[in-house]
C-alpha cells in the first residue's frame, strides 16, 4: 500500500514537472512570436499592400511629409510615386465618412510605420442590441494602381492570435490561464534564482560551451543560454508576473475597494482623462492637418495614429497619440495630445500622471512589451528570448538524457511527449501560416479554423510520436518541422501575390523577412534531422561492433 | 552604432581570457603555471572590467540611461554568446591539432 502510494506520487511528480517544463516552452516559443507579431499580421493578410517608403526627415508640416509609394509593377518613365501625409489623411476621412456607421464609437487614421508599412483606417461600430461589442473594422489603402483601392484583408488572427497563445492558452477560460501562465512564470523566476545558486561554478565556467561531449553539451548550452540572458529572464518573468498581479490580489483589492474593487482601483493607480459623454448634438469636426501640425510642433516627433472619439458628435475628441515611449519615461510624459474636434480647442491632460509605483508597474510592462524597441534592439529582444526557449530545451533534453543513460525504457513516453512538445510546437506554428494560405480566403471561420489547425497538427503530431518507433521519433518529427517550414514560402508563392519575388524587389524586407525566416527555419531543422540521424546510424554500428566484440 | 558592441566584444573576450579554462586555449603552458598566469590574468580582469564600464557610459550616453542599459543588456548576451562559440570551436580546433598530432 504504502510502495503504490510512494509509486504513484513519483509518478505525479515526474509529470508535474514535465507538464511545467513543456508549458514555460509553450509560453516563450509563442511569447518570442510576440515581438513581431505587427510584422507576422502583414504576412497573414496578403491583401495588404506592398511597404511604403518612409520620409527620411521629420518635419511638423503633414503636406511636407512625404511617403514612396511602392509597385510590383515595371517602373515608369515618370519616376517613383509619392505621396504626402496630408493626402494620405484627407483620402482617410473621406473613406470613414463613406464607410464608418454614423454612430461609430471612434475612428482611427494610423499612419505607415517601420513595422506596419500600410495606411489604414480603422473603426469601432457600435455595440448590438445583444450588448456585445463588435469587431472593430479596418480597410487598407493600396495605391499601386492608378486610382486608390480601399482592401479588406482576409478574416485571420493574425500575428496577434499567435502572441496571444502565450498568456490566454487559447481554449480555457481566461481566468484559468492567467492562473496557469502565472503559477508556471512563478515557478520559472524560483528556477532561475535557484538555479544560479546551485551552479557552483558559475564563474569558473562562463563562456564554457563544450561541444560534442554528450549529456555534458546539453548542460553547457542550458548553463551558457540561461547566464548569458539572465537580465532579459529574470525581467521577462518577473514582469509577466506583474500582468497577473490583480488576478492573483483580487481578494486584497476587492476588500479594501468594495465589490467594484478592481475598477475603481484602476482608476486610481493608472488615472486616465475620463471623456465627456457623447451629447447626442451633431456637429461638424474641425480640419484634422492644422491641428496635427500643430501637436507635431509640440512634441517634436512624428504622430501616427489618430483617433477621433465620438465623431460627428459636439463632444468628440481627437486624440493624436505619441511614440511609445522609452522605459522609465512613464512619469508626467505626455502620450497623446488632444483637442476638442467640434472647436479645435486644445483639451487638458494625455500626461501619464502615475505615482511611484504605478510608474515601476508600467517600466517593467513596457521592458516585457518592448513595443519601444527599434529595429537592433528588437532583433536583441528575440536573441534573448530564443536563448531563453535554448534554455528550456537544451533543460529539458539534458534530463532525459541523464535518465535514458540510466534506464532507456522507464522513460520511452517522456521521451515521445518531449519530441511532440520541443518539435512538435514549431512545425504546428507552421501548419498555421499554412492554414492562413490555404483556407478559403472568404470563409468566415477562417480565422478560428487557423488556430485550430495549429492545435490538430499539434495534437496529430504527438499521436505520430506516441506510435512511431522510439529510435526515429527524434528524426521523423525534424523531418516534418523541415518540411512544414519549407512548404511555407512555396505555398505563399503559389496562392499569393506577396512571395519572395515581389517583396525582395520591392525592398520590402519585413515581407520578405518572414518567408526568409521560415527558409532558415527549414534549413535549421533539415540539418538537425540530418546531424541527429547521422549519429543515430554511428551509435548503432558501434553497438553492433560491440555486440560482434563480446559474441567473438 | 556598433562601438558599444565592439568595445562590449573585446572587453567580454578579455573576461573570458582571464579564466585559465579559457586561456588554456590560446597558451596551455602559461595556463597551467598559477604563478605566471596569476598577474596575466590581474591584467585582463582590469581592462575587461575598464572596457565594460566604459561601454555602459557610451550606451547611455548614445540612447539615454532607461534605453541605453536596455540596449547594452541585448549587446551583453550577443557579444558573450559569441565569444564563447568563439572560444568553443577554438577548443575544438585545438583538440583536433592534438589529436592529430598524437595519432601521427
Amino acid at each position: 500500500m504504502k510502495s503504490a502510494f510512494r509509486t504513484s506520487m513519483t509518478w505525479l511528480h515526474r509529470w508535474a514537472g514535465i507538464v511545467f517544463s513543456a508549458l514555460m516552452f509553450f509560453i516563450f516559443v509563442t511569447g518570442t512570436l510576440g515581438y513581431f507579431h505587427f510584422e507576422l499580421d502583414r504576412w497573414l493578410k496578403p491583401e495588404r499592400p506592398l511597404a511604403m517608403s518612409l520620409p527620411t526627415t521629420f518635419t511638423p508640416s503633414p503636406e511636407l511629409s512625404v511617403f514612396r509609394i511602392p509597385t510590383d509593377r515595371a517602373p515608369t518613365d515618370k519616376g517613383p510615386r509619392t505621396i504626402s501625409t496630408a493626402e494620405l489623411i484627407r483620402l482617410g476621412v473621406q473613406r470613414l465618412k463613406e464607410q464608418a456607421p454614423d454612430d461609430a464609437i471612434w475612428w482611427g487614421i494610423i499612419l505607415p510605420t517601420e513595422r506596419n508599412g500600410n495606411f489604414w483606417v480603422e473603426w469601432q461600430p457600435p455595440r448590438g442590441e445583444d450588448g456585445q461589442r463588435p469587431e472593430r473594422e479596418a480597410q487598407y489603402l493600396d495605391l499601386s494602381r492608378e486610382e486608390p483601392l480601399w482592401v479588406q484583408p482576409r478574416q485571420t488572427g493574425g500575428g496577434e492570435a499567435l502572441y496571444r497563445l502565450h498568456w490566454r492558452l487559447h481554449y480555457l477560460p481566461d481566468i484559468a490561464a492567467y492562473w496557469i501562465v502565472g503559477l508556471c512564470s512563478l515557478l520559472m523566476l524560483v528556477g532561475l534564482v535557484t538555479g544560479v545558486i546551485i551552479h557552483r561554478r558559475i564563474f569558473r565556467e562562463f563562456f564554457t560551451l563544450r561541444l560534442y561531449r554528450g549529456a555534458r553539451s546539453w548542460l553547457d548550452f542550458h548553463n551558457l543560454s540561461s547566464v548569458l540572458a539572465l537580465p532579459f529572464q529574470i525581467m521577462i518573468v518577473y514582469s509577466g508576473l506583474l500582468f497577473f498581479a490583480l488576478t492573483f490580489m483580487e481578494p486584497i483589492v476587492s476588500a479594501r475597494y468594495g465589490d467594484e474593487g478592481v475598477r475603481v482601483f484602476q482608476h486610481e493607480a493608472f488615472p486616465d482623462d475620463e471623456p465627456e459623454p457623447r451629447a447626442g448634438e451633431p456637429a461638424e469636426s474641425v480640419p484634422i492637418l492644422p491641428l496635427l501640425t500643430l501637436a507635431q510642433r509640440e512634441s517634436g516627433q512624428r504622430i501616427v495614429q489618430i483617433y477621433i472619439l465620438y465623431p460627428g458628435d459636439i463632444s468628440a475628441r481627437l486624440s493624436f497619440y505619441l511614440p511609445e515611449p522609452s522605459p522609465a519615461e512613464y512619469q508626467g510624459k505626455p502620450h497623446r495630445i488632444m483637442y476638442r474636434a467640434s472647436t479645435g480647442e486644445r483639451l487638458e491632460g494625455g500626461t501619464q500622471q502615475y505615482g511611484g509605483a504605478a510608474s515601476v508597474e508600467k517600466t517593467l510592462i513596457a521592458l516585457h512589451e518592448g513595443l519601444f524597441a527599434d529595429w537592433p534592439l528588437r532583433w536583441l529582444y528575440i536573441l534573448c528570448s530564443l536563448l531563453g526557449i535554448l534554455m528550456i530545451a537544451t533543460g529539458i533534453l539534458f534530463w532525459l538524457k541523464k535518465r535514458r543513460s540510466r534506464d532507456p525504457t522507464a522513460y520511452a513516453t517522456v521521451e515521445r511527449f518531449y519530441a511532440a512538445v520541443l518539435v512538435g510546437l514549431p512545425t504546428a506554428i507552421a501548419l498555421y501560416f499554412l492554414a492562413n494560405r490555404l483556407l478559403p480566403a472568404h470563409w468566415p471561420a477562417r480565422a478560428d479554423w487557423e488556430m485550430h489547425s495549429l492545435f490538430l497538427g499539434w495534437l496529430a503530431l504527438g499521436l505520430y510520436a506516441s506510435w512511431c518507433p522510439l529510435h526515429a521519433v527524434w528524426k521523423t518529427q525534424l523531418t516534418f518541422a523541415a518540411l512544414a517550414w519549407g512548404s511555407v514560402p512555396v505555398v505563399n508563392a503559389l496562392t499569393s501575390d506577396r512571395h519572395l519575388g515581389v517583396s525582395l524587389a520591392a525592398g520590402d524586407w519585413v515581407l520578405a523577412g518572414v518567408d526568409l525566416s521560415a527558409l532558415v527555419m527549414a534549413l535549421s531543422f533539415g540539418l538537425m534531422a540530418r546531424h541527429g540521424s547521422r549519429r543515430s546510424v554511428m551509435a548503432t554500428e558501434s553497438r553492433r561492433q560491440n555486440l560482434e566484440e563480446v559474441s567473438c | 552604432m556598433l562601438t558599444v558592441p565592439a568595445v562590449l566584444l573585446v572587453s567580454v573576450g578579455l573576461l573570458a581570457l582571464s579564466l585559465p579554462h579559457h586561456f588554456r586555449t590560446l597558451n596551455p603552458a602559461i595556463a597551467r603555471r598559477p604563478d605566471q598566469f596569476r598577474p596575466i590574468a590581474l591584467g585582463l580582469r582590469l581592462c575587461g572590467y575598464t572596457l565594460m564600464l566604459v561601454s555602459i557610459a557610451l550606451s547611455a550616453r548614445q540612447s539615454g540611461w532607461a534605453l541605453g542599459l536596455t540596449y547594452w543588456c541585448g549587446w551583453l548576451a550577443l557579444t558573450s554568446l559569441l565569444v564563447a562559440l568563439g572560444l568553443s570551436i577554438r577548443g575544438l580546433v585545438t583538440r583536433s591539432q592534438k589529436h592529430r598530432s598524437l595519432t601521427r
